[in-house]
């Protein structure tokens, strides 16, 4: 029986709750991975870089098939092996005549086997082990800290707006709008997002009411009628993929779609966490079906035989339908994402 | 190679094509640069590179079709030039070339062996794939997927000028993949029932765009009218230093001309064979470098040409 | 409640992994009904995930049958010591010698793990729900009502709700605080009595048989401890809430915590091995799903395909449907609302329809299988044909171009299917479309037997058991009552029965009475078979003095078949009622037309098998004289089954 304090049983114990949904939303998975490669870097042993990330990369594996749906988890183990690689340059070279999965430049077919020498001069495994837990400490505060998120958009909000969000689970957006609301005031509408986001739209409203901003929760289908007069849609979505396009909770695609018929801006506030190094090639694998009796009540009997019911929890949102995404590093148009996501990911570490 | 005979890059390029079908045009160019290297004595690197830009020149002008083909000597050009200076001494690096030769080829078949893992998740159970033309990585992707026992069917259209269809075509079948063979006149009649098109390239430009052959555009474009996904499956030695806006500006022979007299009988093989289909119709490019966007494409041209 | 008070919570819930029912047999006969597959999960993976979300802390595996595989089973698995991160403390009690959860429950209190509050749970339970909030109501009510020592957990269903099992009793609730005032466990009951005096001094009261009773119950250390106070109690609801609620001297309150929201369910028999099935599939227990532990790939219309299977290019996956890692299917065949196992291979144009194929199965070509179940490494032969209900054992092996009709249940050790007739049609009004053997249920709900709770290898269904009677004696019995403690149970018992026959009491009364002296006494079934012969054979005598002995053995008889019946499980016990019988009747006055009629009757009912008496008559008599009637009757029964073979092979 190992003791409580071992990284194992740890890692164990995350991917438990990772299955279970215990851990849900990807601010809390986030940081909850890097507290854990924090601890699994300091811990484990490892002769050489390359070993490390030959590590964590199965360490991401075990996490990825865990929960196939929270990318937030892949994010940062990518964003981790990204600083491994460059805290220690020498990495670099050696994978790069690695051709197994997937060549590193056009030049692969070319360069000759045994010509890119083996480095030996990695840097000491202590200091790189210092060096990267650095970065992770970074990490850490950067996906704790909104602030510059909330700098950038308290500037594209006006007095007197209206704002319609089809997002009230995000806490993103609440501490935007509570953050903004010291400064401006707006109207923001909330749609309900039947079925799973009823309760969350009532919360979320009775957040900002306090807080003294107008609210109205609106039903799903009156979205369309009221996109005129509407100044903005705000967006948090649960993952921004390489493309610009992002993964959202079932029930934003409508008032995106409705903003983009009525020429209504949509902007999209996603902590750098939330990028992913993937493209949205298989839209279907990376949406999550949620529970049916959300949609149909378990005790109807004769419906419940009757009918087959589906309750998809996300939709996917291409880059067309999106006016600027809005990181903590700023915003950007949605078709620049790629580059984005490139300076934080290696495209070595695509598949973990 | 006889020895008494001068050296005659065409000729090479040529046998390169001819010994090995499963050869790529750019890939027997750049065989035929090595082939040269051996023949040619350069003193200097600045004669080497003088003699290889001469041939690579020489070789686009013989050929009629030379975009797949100077992707290839480009790409050899550039490399010799960046690397001739790292080479303590260039002698060395021009012997390794040589010496390697017949590896180059072995590892662009290994490209598409590459292609084909990489593109395995893209093809799904049930799924229905138009595919046009015959392109070998598409072959070599589906035959894995068939090996993987993905259960898919395959439009293949006829590819009419080429006429490659029926030899795709069949091949598909001989894989047990239920396949039909379709017009190319038909393809907006099946198109709503496809869920994904797959196309292989001769070339893909610095755009991300796809040069291809005859009919590739107006496929990928009665599939982006439809909202399908387009997959471009391309080795990375494809990739050229090319921005043509639209198929005007390949580099072809004889495009099509306006008579009002009846001429001698219809033939289709006179006119181009290849064209261009823009960058924003494609959904991704499946390559040895992994699944790019198309803006992906001059990410890579940018990394070796100024990198 | 704060996450906080959650964590520092003890909570210690108990797992009966034995249902002490017979209602998978022949599967349970393999396995024990917590390890069965459901959607190729065994459910106790289900119990335990549930457990894992109410945050408990340490969990007992109560095991009866099978224990060894329960803990094998357990050790190996993710719960076991050699994981990494088990969320709780567990560990499982091998209860050999328990005959029912009475029986589990006294073994319980006995052991003194109980501290405080405890969640009772069935390991046969899916559920998904809030337990927190529950738990909070149950420490709410304990407040207020200090009797409060049990509260149910009912998910709010319909009555012909296809989870809802058909044997779930009338609930009648306080609708104001939903104390549960009166249970009726009877279904076919025509009415219910209720205290006036209790009825109206409660505001309004429910009658509710749309509850899926779910078996998840929060439980106060009282409640092992007043099993162990009242030795007859056997079922948790018949006995138990039934006990509890019309006993005045208790006091006890049982509440009831309606679920409106989320998923909760039992599978308790094969119709609702079937209907949970569909649920989990149809995604009404998420997050409790297939593809929870990401090794499943979900596709649109709910089906799921695990790695490594091999789909041939022609072959149809409809909705609904799992399929386990490296099964193969063939070429032209048709899958739909079906599960399928890990390792099977399914031949070409076979036709599965709500079929639930389990691990390692092999189908040949041309099968067609609907609303069936096929165990584990069974073999189903080309060309076979399985009918609506039917289940094949572990093992078995279907021939091929077999019919199998409809409700059959098939096993390995018998070669002849054992196939069960179902003219019994009571409840089957409601809808059954794509009721997996919703008919074979309603055969076996009687477990109302003295001995529901017989175990393991007794098939008393099969009549083959090929245990051979040894022992078993009229002087043996004679000899056993020599010994004191037997002697006080057979002389209360009989006087319990006598009486019983003088009031006029109904039977249930007597069953219980006997049952409670069984209990107290630890006498075995031997002596309630004695006991009650030789109480119905004094009756009848007495009764010879005024009436003639047909009348009077056939009436008395006949009045007791159902008791008798609840002493009888299989041909052992039937031959020794009847050796029973023939020594009461040695040295009484008319013995050998007593014990004729006797004969007579006890086989018209159906008491006592044919075979019974042949067995009977070829053994040892106790007195020739006492037979001399009887022997006509065994000839003219012989020569009546010989005939009827005679016709059956013309």
């Amino acid at each position: 029986m190992s003791a409580k304090g071992d990284i194992n049983v740890q890692i164990a114990a995350f991917t438990a709750q990772l299955q279970r949904r215990e851990i849900s939303g990807s601010r809390a998975v986030a940081l909850a991975t890097a507290h854990l490669i924090s601890r699994f870097v300091s811990s484990r042993r490892w002769p050489t870089a390359d070993d490390l990330i030959n590590q964590v990369k199965r360490l991401g594996r075990e996490l990825e098939k865990a929960q196939p749906h929270e990318l937030a988890c892949g994010n940062i183990i990518r964003r981790i092996l990204k600083s491994i690689r460059t805290v220690d340059e020498t990495v670099e070279l050696v994978e790069a005549v690695d051709d197994r999965e997937r060549r590193s430049s056009m030049f692969g077919i070319l360069s000759v086997p045994g010509s890119g020498d083996k480095s030996t001069d990695h840097m000491r495994s202590r200091d790189l082990k210092a060096a990267v837990i650095e970065d992770i400490q970074v990490l850490i505060e950067e996906i704790g800290n909104e602030e510059p998120l909330q700098r950038v958009g308290t500037e594209m909000i006006n007095d007197n707006e209206v704002i319609l969000t089809p997002c009230p689970r995000s806490v993103t957006l609440l501490d935007f709008f509570l953050k903004v609301a010291q400064k401006r005031s707006f109207t923001v509408l909330v749609t309900e997002c039947y079925p799973n986001g009823v309760e969350d739209a009532k919360m979320f409203a009775e957040r900002l009411t306090k807080a003294g901003i107008r609210t109205e929760i609106l039903p799903d289908a009156t979205v369309n009628a009221v996109m005129s007069k509407v100044s903005k849609v705000i967006i948090s979505p649960r993952t921004v993929l390489a493309n610009g396009g992002v993964i959202a909770s079932s029930g934003m695609a409508l008032p995106c779609l409705a903003a983009k018929n009525f020429n209504k801006p949509v902007l999209v506030f996603a902590g750098s966490y939330k990028l992913s190094l993937l493209y949205p090639f298989d839209v279907e694998r990376l949406i999550e079906v949620g529970n049916s009796g959300k949609v149909i009540d378990f005790a109807d009997a004769d419906l419940m035989d009757k009918l087959e019911v589906t309750n998809p929890l996300c939709d996917y949102l291409g880059p067309e339908l999106l006016d600027i995404i809005i990181t903590t590093d700023g915003g950007h148009p949605p078709n620049f994402m790629y580059r984005i996501v490139l300076d934080n990911y290696s495209t070595q570490d695509q598949i973990l | 190679m006889d020895d008494d005979m001068p050296f005659d890059i065409k000729q090479t390029y040529l046998k390169f094509l001819e010994e090995d079908p499963q050869l790529t045009m750019p890939v027997a160019a750049i065989q035929s640069l090595v082939a040269l290297l051996a023949d040619a004595q350069p003193k200097t690197s600045a004669e080497l590179i003088e003699v290889l830009q001469e041939a690579s020149q020489t070789l686009k002008d013989s050929v009629p079709n030379s975009i797949s083909l100077s992707a290839g000597s480009d790409l050899f050009l550039r490399f010799v030039v960046r690397n001739i200076h790292d080479y303590s001494d260039w002698e060395a690096c021009k012997r390794n070339l040589v010496e390697n030769g017949r590896t180059f080829a072995e590892r662009a078949k290994e490209s598409r062996s590459l292609i084909a893992r990489l593109g395995l998740p893209f093809v799904r159970d049930n799924d229905i794939i138009l595919v046009h033309g015959r392109s070998r990585a598409v072959h070599q992707l589906l035959e894995l997927a068939a090996s993987k026992h993905v259960r898919f069917q395959v439009y293949v259209t006829e590819a009419r000028v080429c006429a490659e269809g029926q030899i795709a075509a069949a091949a598909f079948r001989k894989l047990g993949i239920p396949t039909c063979m379709i017009p190319d006149s038909s393809v907006g009649y099946v198109i709503p029932k496809v869920h994904k098109v797959f196309l292989g390239a001769e070339g893909v430009a610095e755009s991300g765009g796809v040069i291809n052959q005859i009919g590739s555009s107006q496929v990928v474009m009665l599939a982006h009218q439809f909202k399908k996904p387009v997959f471009v499956l391309a080795e990375s030695h494809k990739f050229v230093r090319l921005f043509p806006l639209s198929s005007d500006d390949l580099t072809t022979e004889t495009p099509y001309t306006f008579t009002t007299t009846e001429t001698e009988e219809f033939d289709p093989a006179n006119g181009p064979q290849i064209d261009f289909t823009p960058h924003k119709y494609i959904t991704a490019l499946i390559t040895d470098l992994g699944v790019l966007t198309p803006s992906g494409v001059s990410e890579e041209l940018i990394k070796i040409w100024f990198g | 409640m704060p996450p906080k008070k959650i964590e520092e919570r003890d909570l210690q819930a108990v797992v009966l992994c034995d249902s002490y029912e017979e209602r998978f047999y022949p599967l349970t006969k393999d396995k024990p009904r917590c390890l069965l597959p459901l959607a190729n999960t065994p459910l106790i993976e289900y119990t335990l995930e549930f457990l894992v979300s109410a945050k408990v802390t340490e969990v007992y595996l109560m095991c009866c049958s099978h224990a060894d595989q329960v803990t094998e089973y357990i050790t190996r698995s993710r719960w076991g010591s050699q994981s990494p991160h088990v969320p709780f403390k567990l560990h499982t009690i091998e209860l050999p010698n328990t005959l029912s959860v009475g029986d589990a429950m006294r073994d319980l209190d006995s052991r003194g793990i109980i501290k405080s509050d405890f969640l009772l749970i069935s390991g046969d339970v899916v559920c998904n729900m809030d337990f927190n909030k529950i738990w909070d109501g149950h420490v709410k009510r304990k407040q207020q009502d200090k009797n409060c020592i049990m509260t149910s957990v009912l998910r709010q269903g319909a009555a012909t709700h296809r989870t809802r099992p058909r044997q779930t009793g009338l609930y009648i609730l306080n609708q104001e605080t939903n104390q549960v005032v009166g249970y009726e466990w009877d279904i076919n009951v025509r009415k219910v009595s209720l205290d006036a005096t209790e009825l109206l001094s409660r505001p309004s009261v429910a009658f509710r048989n749309d509850l899926i009773d779910c078996y998840i119950d929060i439980c106060t250390p009282d409640v092992p401890a007043l099993f162990q106070e009242n030795f007859d109690y056997e079922l948790l609801r018949r006995d138990f809430v039934n006990g509890i609620l019309t006993s005045d001297l208790l006091g006890k309150a049982i509440y009831a915590h309606i679920l409106t929201d989320d998923y909760a369910a039992r599978v308790e028999s094969f119709r609702t091995y079937d209907a949970v099935s569909r649920d989990v599939i149809g995604r009404y227990a998420y997050p409790l799903v297939v593809d929870s532990r990401g090794t499943y790939v979900y596709r649109k219309g709910h089906i799921y395909v695990q790695n490594n299977v091999v789909l041939s290019q022609s072959s149809h996956i409809g909705r609904n449907t799992v399929i386990g890692r490296n099964t193969k299917v063939g070429s032209n065949t048709v899958i739909t609302n079906s599960v399928i196992g890990r390792n099977c291979t399914i031949g070409d144009s076979v036709v599965l329809k709500d079929a639930y194929i389990w691990d390692d199965v092999t189908i040949h070509d041309n099968v067609k299988i609907t609303e069936s179940l096929v165990g584990s490494n069974a073999i189903v032969g080309a060309g076979a044909v399985l009918n609506p209900g039917v289940i094949v054992g572990f093992g078995h092996a279907v021939e091929a171009n077999a019919d199998i009709a409809q409700n059959s249940r098939l096993c390995r050790s018998f070669s002849k299917e054992c196939e069960v007739s179902d003219d019994e049609d009571d409840e089957n009004n409601h809808n059954e479309m794509g009721l997996l053997t919703s008919r074979m249920d309603d055969i076996y709900l009687s477990d109302d037997s003295i001995a529901s709770t017989s175990r393991g290898d007794s098939n008393r269904r099969t009549k083959k058991t090929k245990r051979s009677l040894s022992a078993i004696s009229a002087t043996s019995v004679m000899s056993a009552r020599s010994d004191e403690g037997e002697e006080d149970f057979f002389n209360e018992a009989v006087e319990s029965i006598s009486r019983a026959i003088l009031d006029n009491h109904s039977q249930d009364v007597s069953i219980l009475e006997l049952n409670t002296l069984r209990m107290t006494m630890n006498a075995s079934y031997d002596k309630v078979q004695a006991a009650v012969i030789h109480a119905l054979v004094r009756h009848i005598s007495h009764l010879v003095t005024h009436t003639d002995p047909k009348t009077a053995t056939v009436g008395v008889f006949r009045q007791f078949t159902p008791l008798l019946k609840r002493v009888t499980f299989d041909l052992d016990d039937e031959v020794m009622v009847a050796h029973c019988i023939e020594s009461e009747c040695v040295g009484r006055n008319h013995g050998e037309s007593i014990l004729i009629y006797a004969m007579m009757t006890l086989y018209d009912t159906d008491v006592i098998s044919e075979e019974a008496v042949y067995k009977w008559w070829d053994g040892e008599a106790v007195s020739t004289e006492v037979r001399k009637l009887v022997a006509q009757w065994v000839d003219w029964l012989r020569n009546a089954e010989s005939e009827s073979d005679e016709e059956e092979s013309d």
